[in-house]
């Protein structure tokens, strides 16, 4: 049943993806190593993070620089919730999903009537007040150091793993269905040339609205997990340079083909993890990977190699480079 | 009394570094349709590179500022080049290209010289006292040097046949094509000079705001402000804008808070881009 969401019913990739969420799944029965765990838990969360990014903008070509600001705002509810009123944290999940949605269809809605860098100068916009008024009003949000002390997940670590995992594979799969199918095609129909789909009876803003939105909050879900797992949260879950992880790592796993920044997300951070003593440098790696992949493999990681990455069928079909927007 | 002096200046002040920093920005998306994200990179090139001329090279200041502005032309000029030219099509591309260049800046620059913030001394020592109001020699002769350079650029802009080729791309790149202009050429013209103007701007800001491997934010939130409220792509707008932008944000520091200048420049910005994306002088979208 599954197997159908991956690319032009390719059974490789179904096979490929299901291996890997079986170790996945077996990872705390194999090892006590709780690094390891933790490791694995962030890097879960950013694939949360960069598949939320791709879904609209690897879909839609339409470049969101401010991602950050759902991680911030459902940190941040997270933090009032959990701290000040003892929410559960199911219901928290819930509601950082209801509340970054909501934000992101007043977002979407405000700005996405606006074509070419428009869209993009105004995502860096919000992300920059969201991060700049959560410094300024230290009374709400502690400032600079943010809010600590937020309880943990479950009880023991390997509670939290699963947690954590069993919402990113619910995330996954719901992407997965979102884009192969209808809304996929129109998506990338709005990417190639918005006005023929626009001519063809489609709502093209309204869908751009719903996807944004829809990207928002399950990044706000991932945002609220984030939150959990470093038991505090501060004006960094703002920054741009988070975003701007969130943007390389869905690039340079592949734009536009959600499993792509699933590869792209995990490979980064464990990366990031064996590189640990050059840490503060990781942002230049980063971007040199980022220059390497555009100009040598623009479709991403997934793609590399062409007819093996077809073979297996990690692209959807349809499959394209960045055109003209 | 003072206090309505003491804004004029300050806010004069500010808004004549603005005013550089905007007017290459625009003038490149005017130009080329880049939107260069990494434009406040370059400025913190402008700032470290003369320090390094000056401190280490021990070239006098006042050259060194713009032997240092040229050079990081000269680095722009290199990355439209390299990286922007194959992808210069596609807003999506030239966008995460450039914000790659400036993550990748700030970190090759906190690798060269530290996170210490680190200043110039001032070009000119010594204060003085207009109105009753002291303000330092540097902060005076930023309003000279400003306005020579802005009229340098409208003078090339309006009266050398580069800078008409200029103008006539920015209307039009097939139109210019036809009549005879290669506009790779007017690219690399307008990136050197887009690019040099963010260096003075931030050389001669350095002695007043010390500077850190993370002081290319400000000027991109800045010029962002400022082509947003000026119009896209239109340079007496920006200028205008930046005057305006760095009046009130000296305003807001004076009268209201200082630490509300930032929130509210970023307020402004948003404000425009949602309900006024083409800005007071821009072509309506």
């Amino acid at each position: 049943m599954f197997g159908t969401l991956f690319a032009h019913k390719n059974k490789y990739t179904f096979v490929l993806f299901a291996l890997l969420f079986l170790i996945f799944i077996l990872m705390p029965l194999l090892t006590n190593n709780l690094f390891l765990l933790s490791v694995l838990m962030t890097a879960y969360i950013y694939i949360i993070f960069a598949m939320s990014w791709d879904v609209f903008s690897g879909y839609v070509h339409l470049m969101n620089f401010g991602q950050a600001l759902f991680v911030g705002l459902a940190g941040y509810l997270t933090a009032f919730l959990d701290k000040f009123y003892g929410v559960p944290p199911i219901l928290v999940l819930l509601s950082s999903a209801i509340f970054c949605g909501l934000i992101g269809v007043s977002v979407g809605f405000l700005t996405l009537r606006h074509r070419g860098p428009y869209f993009a100068m105004i995502t860096i916009a919000f992300a920059a007040v969201a991060h700049e008024s959560s410094i300024m009003f230290s009374k709400v949000t502690g400032g600079e150091e943010g809010i600590p002390g937020i309880s943990s997940l479950t009880n023991s670590t390997t509670g939290d793993y699963y947690f954590i995992l069993i919402t990113m594979a619910i995330i996954f799969l719901f992407f997965l269905w979102f884009t192969r199918g209808r809304y996929g095609l129109i998506l990338k129909g709005i990417s190639q040339n918005e006005d023929a789909v626009l001519a063809s009876g489609i709502n093209t803003p309204l869908i751009k609205t719903i996807t944004f939105a829809l990207s928002g909050a399950l990044c706000g879900i991932g945002g609220s997990l984030y939150a959990y797992s470093i038991m505090q949260v501060g004006p960094t879950s703002f920054s741009q340079s988070l975003s701007t992880t969130i943007l390389i790592m869905a690039i340079v796993g592949g734009m536009g083909t959600i499993t792509g920044p699933f590869v792209g997300a995990l490979i980064l951070v464990i990366l990031n993890e064996q590189l640990r003593t050059i840490g503060e440098y990781r942002l230049l790696l980063y971007t040199v990977l980022l220059v390497a992949i555009i100009f040598l493999a623009p479709k991403g990681i997934v793609s590399y190699a062409g007819p093996l990455g077809k073979k297996i069928g990690l692209l959807p079909r349809q499959q394209d480079e960045l055109s003209n927007k | 009394m003072e206090q309505i002096v003491e804004i004029i200046i300050f806010g004069s002040i500010k808004g004549c570094v603005y005013a550089l920093i905007a007017a290459g920005f625009t003038l490149i998306f005017a130009v080329a349709g880049i939107l260069n994200l990494a434009h406040g990179t370059f400025y913190m090139l402008g700032a470290y590179i003369s320090l390094f001329l000056f401190k280490t090279v021990g070239i006098p200041l006042f050259p060194s500022i713009f032997l240092a502005a040229a050079l990081t032309g000269g680095l722009g000029v290199l990355m439209d080049f390299v990286l922007l030219r194959p992808m210069r099509h596609s807003h999506a591309y030239v966008l995460v290209l450039t914000v790659a260049v400036a993550f990748a800046g700030e970190e090759i620059i906190l690798l060269l010289f530290g996170p210490r913030g680190q200043n110039i001394p001032n070009l000119i020592k010594g204060s003085t006292n207009i109105l009753g109001v002291i303000v330092s020699w540097h902060q005076v002769i930023i309003i000279p040097i400003t306005l020579c350079i802005l009229f340098a650029l409208w003078l090339v802009l309006t009266k050398t046949k580069y800078g008409i080729a200029t103008l006539s791309v920015s209307m039009s790149e097939l139109g210019a094509r036809f009549v005879g202009i290669d506009p790779e050429q007017i690219f690399k013209l307008a990136m050197f000079v887009s690019t040099f103007l963010a260096a003075v701007a931030g050389a001669i800001i350095s002695p007043i705001l010390s500077m850190t491997p993370r002081m290319w934010e400000m000027p991109l939130m800045k010029a962002f402000v400022i082509v947003v409220i000026g119009g896209m792509g239109s340079l007496p707008g920006s200028i205008l804008a930046a005057f305006f932008l760095g009046w009130l944000e000296t305003f807001t520091g004076f009268i209201v808070s200082p630490k509300l200048t930032e929130v509210f420049s970023l307020a402004m910005l948003t404000l425009f881009l949602v309900f006024r994306p083409s800005g007071i002088l821009g072509r309506r979208l």
